[in-house]
C-alpha cells in the first residue's frame, strides 16, 4: 500500500463523529472550500442527524468512480444496490433529501427526488394526498372550481 | 425502482412531510415528473397551488395531451398547453423542450422561443415536424444557450447581426436546411462549442472550425470537410449516405488536423469516399491516441481495403475494431491479388496490431475477408476476444474450419 489516504473528519447535529476520505468529503459542495483548505478540526454540521449522515456517507462511498463507470454490469450492480439502499421509511428518505440539498450532493439529490417523483407517478390526487398524508385545505367548492375551470386538469 | 416507491407508500408518514419541503426541492421533484404531473399538483393544496409554476424544466412531448396524436384536435390541445403553462410559469427556464411529433405552426413557436429567451433558457430542444417551417429569428434571443437541437425544419437563416452563442457547447441539428455559409458562421459563432452533431445534412464542403470541439458526429452527404485545428477532439462518428465522388482531402489530411483523436466511427459510404484518390503509399500518419475504430468496409474495394490498412497499422495503442464487412452496391472491384499482397507486405514490414484486445468483424465468408480475419489472428499478439458474425449461413461451416487452423499470435484469444 501507497500512502495513508486522507481522512475527513465530520460532526453530526447529535455530536456523533464520522470519518471520511477526503475524496467522498470534496463531492459534497457545501464542505469542499473547507476540505480543500486543508481544515483537520471535525467539520460541523448541524443539519444532518448521525443516523442520516451515515446513510449519506455509504451512498456516497459506494457511488465514488462508479456512477461514472461505462461498464455495463458496474451500473447494473450500482442500480439494485441503490434499490435496496432507498427502501427507507418516509421519514428517512425526505431527511436524506434535505440531508443532500443541505451539503449540496448532485447525485443523492437527484436520486431521492427521483424516488419521490416515481411516487407521484401515475397516480390520482386523492393518492397522492393519501400515501403522504397531505391535508387538503380547499373547500369542495375551491376544488371544483380549480378542477372544472381548467380543462387540462380534468380528469386527472 | 417500483419496488423502492413500493416501500415508501406502505409506511406512515408524518402528516403533511411533502408539503413542509422547502419550495426548492419540491420544484427540483416536479422537475422529474412528467408536466402533466407536475400541473396536476396544484389541486394538492392551497400551498401547491401555483408550486409547480417554478419548475425550471419544461418537456413538452405528445403525451402531455390525454389524446392519440391521431385527433384532429391533438394539436390545438397541444400548443394550448403549452401557451398556458408558459403564461402561468414564472421564474428562470433553464431547459425548454417541445417534442410533439405533429406539426406545429411558426407564429406558436415564435412566441414560445421569445418567452423562454427572456428567461434564460440554457438547454433548448424543438422538433418542429413540419419541413415547411422556417425557424424563427427569436431563436437567437436566447444568449445564455448551452445545449441546442432542432430537429425537421425547412430553413435556419441567420440574423446580419448574428454575433454567436457564446455558451454554447452543444448543436445537434436534424433534418435542418441551413445553407453552408450561415452553418459555419453559426459554428465558428460558438467558441465554446465541444458537441457537434449534425444528421441529414446535405451540404457543400464544409468547414469546421471549433477549437473546443471534442465530439463531431455527421450523417448525410457532404461534398467534403475542411478541419480547422481541432486540438481537443477525440471522437469522429461519419456516416456518409451517398456515393460521393467528389472530395477535397484525404483522410490523411482529415485527420492530421486531429492529433488527440481517439474514437473513429466511419459508416455506409465513409470509406468509399476517403479511400478514392489515397495515395496509397502515405503510411506516415501515426494516430497515437487512437484506441478504437469502427468502419464499414468492402473488402472486394482494394482501395477501401488500402484504407482500412493504413488505419489499423498507423494506429499502434488501437485496442478495439469493429468492421462491417459485406458488399456494398456500386463499389469498384478490384484484383483480389493486390489485396493479398498487401496483407502480406505489411506482414513481411513486421507491422502488428500491439495493443489489439477486441475484434469484432460482420463477414459475408468471402476470400478477402477472410484473409483479413486471418491476417488480425496472425498479428495481435494482445488480442482477448475476436467475435465473427456471418451476415449469411452460406459457406460458415468452411470458414470456421479455416479459421480455427489459422496460426495465432495471441495465447490469450477465447
Amino acid at each position: 500500500m501507497s500512502s495513508k489516504k486522507k481522512v475527513i473528519t465530520l460532526r453530526s447535529s447529535d455530536g456523533e463523529i464520522f470519518e471520511v476520505e477526503e475524496a467522498v468529503a470534496l463531492e459534497w459542495l457545501t464542505i469542499k472550500p473547507l476540505v480543500e483548505s486543508g481544515c483537520t478540526d471535525a467539520i460541523p454540521l448541524p443539519q444532518v442527524t448521525g443516523n442520516i449522515l451515515a446513510k449519506v456517507i455509504e451512498y456516497c462511498k459506494k457511488h465514488i468512480g462508479a456512477s461514472e463507470s461505462e461498464d455495463r454490469k458496474i451500473l447494473y450492480e450500482l442500480e439494485s444496490w441503490d434499490a435496496d439502499f432507498i427502501k427507507v421509511d418516509q421519514g428517512t428518505l425526505f431527511d436524506l433529501i434535505r440531508a443532500a440539498d443541505y451539503l449540496t450532493i448532485k447525485t443523492l439529490f437527484e436520486f431521492t427526488c427521483q424516488t419521490v417523483a416515481d411516487t407521484i407517478k401515475h397516480k390520482t390526487i386523492e393518492e397522492v394526498r393519501h400515501i403522504f398524508r397531505e391535508s387538503n385545505d380547499f373547500t369542495p367548492e375551491e376544488e371544483k372550481e380549480i378542477r372544472g375551470k381548467s380543462w387540462w386538469l380534468q380528469g386527472l | 425502482m417500483a419496488q423502492a416507491s413500493y416501500i415508501v407508500e406502505k409506511q406512515i408518514a408524518p402528516p403533511n412531510i411533502l408539503s413542509n419541503l422547502p419550495s426548492e426541492i419540491i420544484g427540483e421533484i416536479l422537475c422529474h415528473v412528467l408536466i402533466r404531473e407536475a400541473v396536476k399538483t396544484s389541486v394538492l393544496s392551497h400551498r401547491w397551488r401555483y408550486l409547480w409554476c417554478s419548475i425550471p424544466d419544461l418537456l413538452f412531448e405528445h403525451n402531455c395531451v390525454n389524446l392519440p396524436i391521431s385527433s384532429p384536435s391533438f394539436v390545438n390541445k397541444f400548443v394550448s398547453f403549452v401557451s398556458r403553462v408558459l403564461l402561468l410559469h414564472r421564474g428562470p427556464v433553464r431547459k425548454f423542450e417541445v417534442a410533439p411529433y405533429c406539426k406545429l405552426e411558426f407564429s406558436n413557436i415564435s412566441q414560445w422561443l421569445t418567452f423562454v429567451s427572456r428567461n434564460g433558457i440554457e438547454k433548448l430542444s424543438v422538433e418542429f415536424g413540419n419541413e415547411h417551417i422556417t425557424v424563427p429569428s427569436s431563436l437567437f434571443l436566447c444568449d445564455k444557450l448551452k445545449e441546442l437541437y432542432l430537429a425537421y425544419s425547412e430553413s435556419l437563416k441567420l440574423p446580419v447581426s448574428f454575433d454567436g452563442f457564446m455558451l454554447l457547447t452543444r448543436l445537434v441539428f436534424i433534418s435542418v436546411s441551413i445553407d453552408i455559409h450561415s452553418l459555419e458562421k453559426l459554428i465558428s459563432g460558438c467558441p465554446l462549442l465541444e458537441i457537434l452533431e449534425l444528421s441529414n445534412s446535405h451540404s457543400e464542403v464544409l468547414k469546421i472550425h471549433a477549437p473546443r470541439l471534442w465530439y463531431l458526429n455527421l450523417k448525410g452527404t457532404f461534398d467534403g470537410f475542411i478541419l480547422e485545428k481541432l486540438p481537443l477532439l477525440e471522437m469522429i462518428s461519419v456516416t456518409m449516405a451517398d456515393d460521393v465522388t467528389k472530395h477535397s482531402c484525404t483522410l490523411v489530411q482529415f485527420i492530421d488536423k486531429v492529433p488527440d483523436l481517439q474514437k473513429l466511427i466511419g459508416l455506409d459510404y465513409f470509406a468509399q469516399y476517403w479511400s478514392v484518390g489515397m495515395d496509397p503509399t502515405a503510411f506516415a500518419i501515426t494516430h497515437n491516441h487512437l484506441w478504437f475504430i469502427k468502419l464499414r468496409i468492402d473488402f472486394e474495394d482494394p482501395w477501401e481495403v488500402r484504407l482500412l490498412s493504413q488505419l489499423l497499422i498507423g494506429s499502434p495503442v488501437l485496442k478495439v475494431f469493429e468492421i462491417e464487412g459485406g458488399r456494398r452496391n456500386g463499389s469498384s472491384n478490384g484484383p483480389s491479388t493486390l489485396i493479398s499482397d498487401f496483407w502480406n507486405g505489411s506482414r513481411n514490414l513486421g507491422r502488428q496490431l500491439l495493443k489489439l484486445k477486441k475484434a469484432t468483424v460482420t463477414t459475408s465468408g468471402s476470400g478477402n475477408e477472410i484473409e483479413f480475419l486471418k491476417f488480425v489472428l496472425l498479428n495481435s499478439p494482445t488480442l482477448e476476444t475476436m467475435i465473427v458474425t456471418p451476415s449469411s449461413k452460406l459457406s460458415v461451416g468452411r470458414m470456421i474450419v479455416d479459421l480455427l487452423r489459422c496460426r495465432r499470435a495471441s495465447t490469450w484469444l477465447k
